[in-house]
Order: structure tokens, then sequence, then C-alpha cells
């Protein structure tokens, strides 16, 4: 949302090429596009933008982070025993967590997304998503789990290098 | 530095709750992952006060053809070591040296 209004925001400051201005000025219009948007009006009226693969890539990636919180966020609204693993959608390696990780997974990765949609690095977002994921992994794997759940009183091996 | 120039950073994981943290002995360092392949896995604990990395587990993921199943690996655990089985101490020293090459991921900062 925040991104759209930002974008929304470039697309009315910036000046409006036309279609020929990409015979004529394609330079002018390049270096408008790698600086944010160039907004070019088609002869019919269509408003089309050139911007770079990064800022869209970082626009798709917040916008479809976010549908897939909501889809975690209507699934945890349900009744456990009545949720499967489609309901959960993108993050469907959620299952096997317990109620109370998954509830802050998404608490967490809600925050991290206000903070990166805001302009922090798209990479944060990334980095809690594999945190998450490997810590799901590692709880599904019952030998795993145990290992990792239990205290150690005595260290079995102590090597120093 | 950017990520892409640490590429170990992105397959190096803190681990959230509730596998976050594990007590040793009377401390309780964070718990942190690093995929070593696709499907191995080390598991460990860097006290950064002690100076000391708990190694908790390690899944060096066998594949599948050989048939040797996550159970199969669990059951074998406890078994002496195969002297002939140099390809794992190979991969051994391959993380050793990662490690010793990259002591921020081991230490995870």
């Amino acid at each position: 949302m925040i991104v759209r209004m930002k974008l929304m925001t470039m697309l009315s400051a910036n000046c409006a090429y036309q279609a020929t201005d990409l015979a004529r000025n394609h330079r002018q219009v390049v270096d408008d596009a790698r600086h944010g948007v160039a907004v070019i009006r088609d002869k019919d009226g269509t408003t089309l933008v050139m911007t770079t693969a990064s800022l869209l890539e970082r626009a798709q990636e917040i916008g479809s982070t976010a549908v897939a919180l909501v889809q975690v966020a209507q699934a945890l609204a349900g009744p456990a025993d009545r949720r499967t693993t489609a309901a959960y959608g993108d993050f469907a390696w959620l299952r096997p967590l317990p109620e109370d990780a998954q509830r802050r997974f998404l608490a967490e990765m809600s925050d991290r997304l206000l903070v990166v949609a805001s302009g922090g690095r798209l990479e944060r977002l990334t980095e809690l998503v594999g945190n998450w994921l490997a810590t799901a992994e590692a709880w599904a794997d019952a030998d795993t789990r145990g290992a990792l759940l239990t205290e150690e009183r005595t260290p079995k091996h102590d090597v120093e290098l | 530095m950017a990520d892409a120039d640490r590429p170990w950073i992105l397959r190096t994981h803190r681990l959230r709750p509730p596998l976050d943290t594990k007590r040793v002995g009377d401390r309780v360092p964070p718990q942190w992952q690093h995929e070593i392949s696709a499907a191995g896995r080390i598991f460990y604990c860097p006290d950064t006060a002690e100076r000391v990395v708990w190694i908790t587990r390690v899944d060096l993921g066998h594949p599948r053809e050989t048939g040797c199943s996550g159970s199969d690996r669990a059951r074998r655990r406890d078994a002496p070591p195969d002297e002939n089985d140099h390809g794992s101490a190979r991969r051994a020293a391959r993380i050793e040296a990662a490690d010793r090459a990259n002591p921020d991921a081991v230490l995870g900062r």
C-alpha cells in the first residue's frame, strides 16, 4: 500500500513523455526510468511506466508478502482443528509449528514488512522468512526437534581448537 | 558489504522460538542453523561471551537413493565410525575449512 502510494506520487510528479519520445529523446526517458519512473502516454491515452527491475521486484515482493500474511492471519483466525495446510497459502510450511510460534511469525513478519515497505532493505524480509523456514523445517523432524530442545547439562564433547 | 558478496549469510539462519535458544549447562546461547548442502544441516549455539561454539546437531542428509532415511541415520548414530567412510571425512573437513574462513558466520555475527 505504501509503495503504491509512493508510486502514485511519482507518477503525478514526473512529466509524461509521448510514445514518440522513445525514439527522439530515448536517453532522457531512460535516465528518468533509472532514477525512479518514466511516464509515457500512448496515443490512445494509455499511461505506461518504465522503471528499474529492482523497483518493480521490490513492489511485487512487498505486495505478495502482504497478501500471503493476510492469508496466514485468516488461517489463524479459525479453529486450529479445522485448518488445512492449503489455508496457509505461500507459508504452508508454518503448519507443523506450535500455535504460539505461528502467531509470533505473523507478528514479526508484519512488523518487518512495515519496516521494509517504509524504505528498509528487502533482504531483511528474506532473512526473517529464512529464519522461520529453518525453524519450521527443524521442528517438523522429530529427531532434530528432540536434539535441539534437549537441555545439555554436561556437554558430550569438548573440543578445543 | 552486500549479502550477495557473503553467500554463506544466505544459508545461515537464526532459529526462532521455540528453537531459538538451548540450555547448555548454566548458559542459554542462541541457536543457529547453517545449510551445508541442499539437505545437510548443522545446528550450533555460539556462546560469544565464552567464545565457545556448541555443535548441537549435524545432519549430512544422505541422498534418498542410498535407502538411508532419517530414522536409519538416527539408528546408526551410536554405531562406531566407519574408517572407510572417506566421504564423511572430506565433508567434515570442508565444513571445518569453511568455518575457519568465515568465523563471523559461525559466531552468528
